[in-house]
């Protein structure tokens, strides 16, 4: 119970970046049921309105969940499908959860996914990936290793027909050397074809590194579909 | 239990908003692809974002295509009528050439080229002008001519 309450404590202190608590995070485990759940609305919404921005430390509660991940895929497996659904609906408000059934499995595998946060280049994978400056897919355009620290950058992916054609996947972005997890969402995407992309830059810019991304499926198993990695030599601030 | 499973949630919660989150920044966009129908006209919206703006309240749709022949994508080759001669069209062609790929249309302005495939004739109207109609590209000791006429 102590390291649970160690746990709560110390993800509520990352999540209190964003929110006004109410509660001291000394008292989180004696607060009675409706005061936690008026604290653990407000929560929602004040992280649902200042979500436009990126997190400043999302390493805390990375390392938090690694050195923890046992417990907290075994607590996820005690909570009721409903909590757990009415959560992810939630975090996921613009998605359609409904094709992931066993809920208790998704969440385990994003918190697998969460803190394992780089690619295996032996995990096999049916589809392809690569990064590059363009919006437009053009085989064989390698992303120029000198970048502009706000530019975007678009992680294209073939599914080679097969995986099912789907408007939604999941995607993780990540640096390579770190392990830290810079985007971890679902996003929606074109069905009717093979190719698709997402874009994204960090809110504090590029730096000079290695970074990973993968892409998954969004069902139970969060099976993934393609995988990358690119390095960016140099910053143009 | 409820009790635990609580906070366990809201934790889960704060993870998956934590790294991109529910926010609707200018971090992240997809290649989502929506049409819309306002007054008798069809929009393409080609990214998430694009579509959600057409979509919404204020339908705005400055992010999207209006339909029309110019967002068909070009796909036709180009005909070498003559060897190392490439010939484009006023609808847009695509060129093979010997150590690219461009695609080309031929406009009142000239000849337009840019890179790749899979483009519309949209893309390809803002690519590069060769006024003349034609463009002479030399590739090792051979020179690859690019024309409309």
């Amino acid at each position: 119970m102590k390291f649970l309450a160690a746990l709560v404590i110390g993800m509520f202190c990352f999540g209190l970046g964003y929110c006004v608590a109410r509660s001291t995070p000394e008292s989180e485990p004696t607060v009675s049921e409706p005061n936690q759940d008026m604290a653990v609305e407000n929560f929602i919404h004040t992280i649902q309105q200042k979500n436009q921005t990126q997190p400043e430390d999302p390493t805390a509660l990375q390392q938090q969940l690694k050195e923890q991940k046992t417990q907290v895929n075994s607590i996820i497996d005690q909570a009721t499908p409903e909590q757990i659904n009415k959560y992810l609906q939630q975090a996921f408000p613009d998605y359609d959860l409904s094709n992931i059934h066993d809920k208790h499995a998704f969440a385990k595998r994003l918190v697998g996914e969460f803190v394992d946060a780089k690619n295996d280049p032996h995990e096999r994978m049916t589809g392809q990936a690569s990064v590059t400056a363009q919006q437009q897919y053009m085989a064989n355009n390698l992303l120029p290793r000198q970048v502009y620290a706000g530019q975007q950058l678009f992680a294209h992916f073939d599914t080679l027909g097969k995986t099912p054609n789907n408007e939604q996947v999941f995607v993780r972005w990540s640096n390579q050397a770190t392990g830290e997890v810079l985007f971890f969402m679902p996003q929606r995407i074109s069905a009717n074809r093979e190719q698709n992309w997402v874009s994204f830059k960090p809110a504090k810019g590029w730096k000079v590194g290695s970074y990973d991304v993968k892409y998954y499926q969004l069902n139970d198993q969060l099976v993934p579909i393609a995988q990358t990695s690119f390095t960016i030599d140099q910053v143009i601030e | 239990m409820k009790r635990i499973a609580l906070p366990v949630c809201t934790c889960l919660l704060v993870l998956l908003s934590a790294c991109g989150g529910s926010g609707s920044g200018d971090y992240f966009n997809s290649s989502y692809e929506k049409r819309f129908i306002f007054g008798g006209q069809t929009y393409i919206c080609r990214s998430e974002k694009a579509a959600d703006a057409c979509g919404g309240s204020n339908q705005d749709c400055s992010a999207c295509e209006l339909e029309s022949p110019s967002s068909v994508v070009i796909t036709q080759l180009c005909t070498q009528p003559v060897s190392n001669t490439h010939k484009v069209t006023v609808n847009g062609c695509v060129l093979q050439l010997s150590n690219d790929t461009q695609t080309g249309l031929c406009t009142a302005e000239g000849l337009r080229l840019l890179s790749g495939t899979n483009l519309t004739r949209q893309q390809v109207s803002a690519g590069a002008l060769f006024p003349g109609g034609s463009v002479n590209i030399p590739v090792g000791s051979l020179t690859e001519t690019i024309t409309c006429n």
